[in-house]
């Protein structure tokens, strides 16, 4: 059964136009997210791992190594079910450092940008064979549906014939496909989906003929089994080839290709769009390659029993060709098409990514004049061109003479010379570059002689004689060549390494790398100031269009401000542009670009630990630490809230003044967030907290006391603390920790006391003056008495009496000051009724004796009989002090008015001005003593506060209502409020 | 430090079964799918931790 190279073309033309329309559909967002962004997605993208030569060439392998064939799945699935420790720190480290191919990987391992060159060599050697192999694949097939009549041989054909051409057509359409969707950096969701449909179809198309070979072929599972039993050496042939050597040795090269294949390190570690589908992968993909692998023995048995011509690593095609059923051979054909077609543009696209990155970009400067992203993917789209062209001009040299198992093979014995280097990666850090290059030359050269070199030949065996030693080449001997190539590969790598040194970066890559990292993140200066600062250093080298397209790209992923001044966020925003130029143009160019541009400042001592950076990243892995990690993380959570519960304002500080903790009550006292200040230094704090902060920090003082600082308009006073932190390991000191102590609330009452003592002073001069002035007076008043009984003169009666009584009344006032400075009321036995009303006219008399001063008009409207409890001395002392109040505040000739009224519980009286009225920002104060309002000299601010003394001592209280007309904001009134008088009370 | 206890507890007991376990795959009388049965046990283990241990992300 043949087909017609038209119908053929227009199968492959549809398949091709199927997988351009689901990455076309996909890049336009036409399909949902949701499904773009399944693990399922992303567990048959993984799938592309079983390229052509997992469709046709292990049927081959099968016939000769029986169960060694399932090497290829287990060894592959091993490494996915032990994903947690066999990827995982691989993942990690390509997330954490934007590593994107296995020469990104060991340039930063081995910290050497020329290892990256070399491991790009060897990668672009190595996948040769490979994608001449998905070509062949390819080309044989179309060969055998519109050519092959089962006689004519499909090795030989010497010259380029219609395979070749096919072939060509082939690989045209691939390369369009790859340029179209693979070649610029973001997520390329199209080629995954692609990539994925593609895994799908060919699982479907192999699962299809295994059922037919099963159900078509032998009629059902038993018939499958008697077959088996009436041709018992196809059983024989299953278990052999197990015990022989040859399937450790397989498996060991399986294993190592899931990581070392430069395409599948590309899916598996870099493009891991779903975060959690790899939990999913540890069973998923296992389970995709046990479907892959279920059908190859029914197949085999099934081409074996129709006795197909054909090879047997074309059975999935000759068994539906020989049944003579069309639909299963195209079904087969397209699946085979398929996974050619996924192998070849993932193989293109990570080899022309790696020779971009650490060939072409070294070598050659970007022009910064134009935009740097065309340049890349011009570049790029090249290198897929290249490399698919080379990858053709080998197929077409070597000539259909190889199976595909064979160069299968020789591709993955050269990956496997990876195996101790990517090993070392994470789990031997003394491993360094001098070793790997020694190991992989050695390695390399090896395979080249051993297997690459007879492949061009054309030889499948040779023996060379290299001083009388007997070498056998060729890719017969491809066990042999395996292990003595991985061999001496790890022994010289090993050698080399302990030998020679390691360089001090080398060793901080390493640890880096290493799982169980020990090393402190290390807090680097960086003397940049603004991300405008980075766009404009950056520019010299990327030019300034992508310079700024990339500081705001990283801006954004971080969350940042386009204004961030704080050294922390400027150096994640540093790291974060790196990790986005890594995605771009490699982690080697990255580097020294912003190596050179944005260099880091080595810190005066080693030990500045970035303590910020090692708890976002402790918070991150927090969930997955077990045992004494996890215990001393809680330890440090514990200790972390003690001091963010702390009730007292604190902070840390680091060397370089730069803020590491600020905790709730420091928010609190300050009003400025943590997530605002934590990384930024301590000048640039608001003010005026930086600007004290830095004092404290920088002075040699550890203890500051009572600062006063204005908040909000009104002062405060602080108390500083300050103690140094030194380093846990050495005597250095590292960073500060200071306290901040509000001490307004004691600083205030301190002066209350103050202001207390300063009255009672006033008191105690007080009472010595009034023992002084007393005994004059007394003298006056004796004099003044005389004198009244030695005259009959009315004038001098007059004046004598007005003496007595001006006497009495210096007495009692000089009595009233003593009171005023003993502490403690008066007892209420003194008090006795008063009449308000005639203590009020005293005191209007009392006032209009001091002509001096202006004339005002008193009225008093207190009715006659309004009686209080209390001493008429101090009340007549309480109205005294408020009129003459009243009279300095109002203008000559107003009135002032004095009412009252008796209420039920209480007596109110008020006197009441037409004056300017009272601020109300200082009523609260115009009670307090030695506050005044007037010229100095003028009044001594104990008027109000004696007669606040006063009324208090009569358990009354002032009112203060200022102003009283509203309309014309003025006047002030002192209502007085005490308590009525007891029925039983004197009168 | 990772939880990988479950993962090294499945290639201890695959270490102690394994001779009993490629004894009766290996057997001429029985089925050629043997091994495929084995292989898919070891999917339902993995399903299993995996799906008894959400928080164990890779």
């Amino acid at each position: 059964m043949t087909f017609s190279l038209f119908h053929v073309a227009l199968i492959c033309l549809v398949y091709i136009g199927i997988v351009f329309a689901i990455a076309y559909t996909t890049e336009k967002g036409w399909i949902p997210d949701k499904v773009v962004s399944h693990p399922v997605v992303y567990i048959f993208s993984l799938g592309i791992f079983a390229s052509a030569w997992s469709y046709y060439g292990v049927i081959d392998l099968a016939k000769n190594f029986g169960y060694g064939a399932l090497a290829y799945y287990i060894g592959t699935g091993a490494l996915f079910l032990f994903a947690p420790i066999a990827l995982k720190p691989l993942i990690e480290l390509a997330r954490r450092f934007q590593i994107n191919s296995m020469a990104d990987l060991m340039t930063f391992r081995y910290h050497s940008h020329s290892v990256g060159g070399i491991v790009t060599l060897c990668m672009l050697l190595a996948m040769i064979p490979l994608l001449a192999l998905q070509i062949q694949a390819v080309g044989d097939t179309i060969h055998i549906l519109t050519r092959f009549d089962g006689n004519n041989s499909l090795t030989d054909s010497p010259q380029f014939g219609s395979r070749e051409m096919f072939a060509l057509v082939y690989c045209t359409m691939i390369a369009c496909f790859a340029l179209l969707f693979g070649s610029n950096r973001e997520h390329h969701k199209g080629l995954i989906t692609a990539m994925a449909f593609e895994s799908l179809v060919k699982l479907f198309g192999l699962c299809a003929i295994g059922l037919f070979s099963l159900y078509y072929v032998f009629g059902d599972l038993p018939s499958l089994d008697n077959w088996l039993r009436e041709n018992p050496e196809q059983l024989e042939q299953l278990y052999s080839p197990v015990t022989s050597y040859s399937s450790h040795t397989l498996l060991l090269v399986f294993l190592s290709t899931a990581v070392s294949m430069p395409h599948i390190f590309h899916i598996t570690v870099v493009e891991n769009p779903v975060k959690h589908a790899t939990k999913t992968v540890t069973w998923a993909f296992p389970l995709f390659l046990f479907f892959m692998a279920l059908p190859i023995f029914p197949i085999l048995w099934a081409g074996i029993k129709l006795d197909s011509l054909m090879p047997a690593q074309y059975f999935p095609l000759a068994v539906p060709i020989a049944s003579g059923n069309a639909t299963f051979t195209i079904i087969s054909f397209v699946a085979g098409l398929s996974a050619s077609t996924g192998a070849v543009i993932a193989i293109a696209l990570a080899v022309a990514t790696m020779i971009m990155n650490h060939w072409i970009l070294p070598a050659t400067p970007l022009a910064t004049k134009k935009e740097i992203y065309g340049q890349l993917i011009r570049i790029r789209r090249i290198l897929i061109t290249v490399v698919i062209i080379v990858g053709y001009l080998f197929y077409l040299t070597i000539n259909n003479q190889f199976t595909l198992a064979e160069l299968a093979l020789t591709a993955f014995i050269a990956t496997v010379q990876f195996l101790p280097s990517i090993i070392a990666v994470v789990h031997w850090s003394k491993g360094n570059r001098r070793g790997l290059v020694a190991g992989l030359f050695v390695g390399f050269v090896y395979w080249f002689s051993g297997l690459f070199v007879p492949i061009l030949m054309g030889e499948h065996s040779l023996t060379v004689d290299i001083f009388g030693l007997q070498l056998a080449l060729g890719i017969d001997h491809w066990t042999s060549i395996t292990l003595w190539s991985l061999g001496l590969n790890t022994t010289v790598f090993f050698i080399v390494s302990l030998l020679t040194p390691q360089s001090a970066e080398e060793r901080y890559s390493a640890e880096l790398c290493s799982e169980d990292e020990l090393s402190h993140p290390i807090r680097l200066t960086l003397d940049v100031r603004s991300p405008e600062e980075i766009i404009e250093r950056l520019s010299l080298r990327i030019g300034e269009s992508t310079a700024r397209k990339e500081v705001e790209r990283a801006l954004a992923q971080l969350g940042l401000n386009p204004n961030e001044r704080r050294p922390y966020a400027l150096r994640r925003l540093r790291d974060e542009i790196e990790a986005n130029l890594s995605g771009l143009i490699g982690i080697a160019m990255a580097s020294e670009i912003v190596d050179k541009q944005l260099p880091f400042s080595v810190p005066e001592s080693e030990v500045a630990t970035d303590i910020t950076l090692m708890e976002s990243r402790l918070s991150d892995v927090r969930d997955e630490l077990t045992g004494l990690a996890a215990e001393l993380n809680h330890l440090r959570l514990y200790h972390r809230r003690t001091l963010e519960e702390l009730p007292m304002a604190a902070c840390s500080v680091g060397e370089d003044k730069e803020i590491m903790m600020w905790n709730s009550a420091m928010i609190h006292l300050t009003g400025i967030e943590a997530d605002t200040v934590t990384g930024s230094r301590l000048t640039e704090v608001l003010e005026p907290w930086g600007e004290i902060l830095h004092h404290v920090s920088v002075s040699d003082q550890t203890h500051f006391y009572k600062q006063q600082i204005e908040l909000a308009g009104k002062p405060h006073w602080i108390s500083l603390h300050k103690a140094t932190i030194p380093y846990s390991f050495k005597e250095e000191i590292e960073s500060q920790v200071i306290l901040i102590e509000d001490v307004t609330e004691l600083q205030l009452l301190e002066k209350e006391l103050l202001h207390s003592e300063r009255l009672a002073s006033v008191g105690r001069l007080a009472a010595g003056v009034a023992h002084e002035i007393g005994n004059p007076v007394t003298g006056i008043a004796c004099l003044a008495q005389n004198m009244k009984y030695e005259t009959d003169n009315e004038e001098v009666l007059e004046t004598a009496q007005q003496i007595l009584s001006q006497t009495d009344r210096v007495s009692r006032i000089v009595q009233s000051l003593v009171s005023f400075s003993h502490s403690g009321s008066r007892e209420d036995e003194t008090f006795q009724s008063v009449y308000v009303w005639e203590c009020a006219k005293e005191a209007i008399n009392l006032i209009a004796l001091q002509k001096e001063k202006g004339q005002m008009i008193y009225e008093n409207n207190l009715p006659k009989d309004l009686i209080i409890s209390g001493d008429s001395q101090r009340i007549i002392q309480v109205l005294v002090n408020l009129l003459s109040n009243a009279r300095d505040a109002s203008p000559s000739g107003t009135m002032i008015k004095i009412a009252g009224a008796q209420h039920k519980q209480f007596v109110e009286f008020s006197v009441e001005d037409e004056g300017p009225g009272i601020p109300e920002e200082i009523q609260d104060q115009i009670l307090e003593p030695f506050f005044t309002t007037k010229d100095p000299g003028e009044g001594t601010g104990l008027g109000l506060a004696m007669t606040y003394s006063i009324v208090e001592d009569h358990r009354g209280t002032i009112e203060i209502i200022s102003p009283v007309n509203e309309m014309l904001q003025k006047g002030t009134k002192f209502v007085i409020k005490m308590p009525a008088p007891l029925e039983t009370g004197d009168s | 430090m990772s939880r990988q206890k479950p993962l090294l507890i499945i290639a201890l007991l695959f270490y102690i079964v394994a001779p009993s376990l490629f004894e009766w795959m290996s057997a001429i009388s029985g089925s050629w799918y043997r091994p495929f049965i084995i292989w898919l046990a070891i999917i339902i283990i993995a399903y299993i931790v995996q799906f008894r241990d959400k928080s164990h992300d890779v």
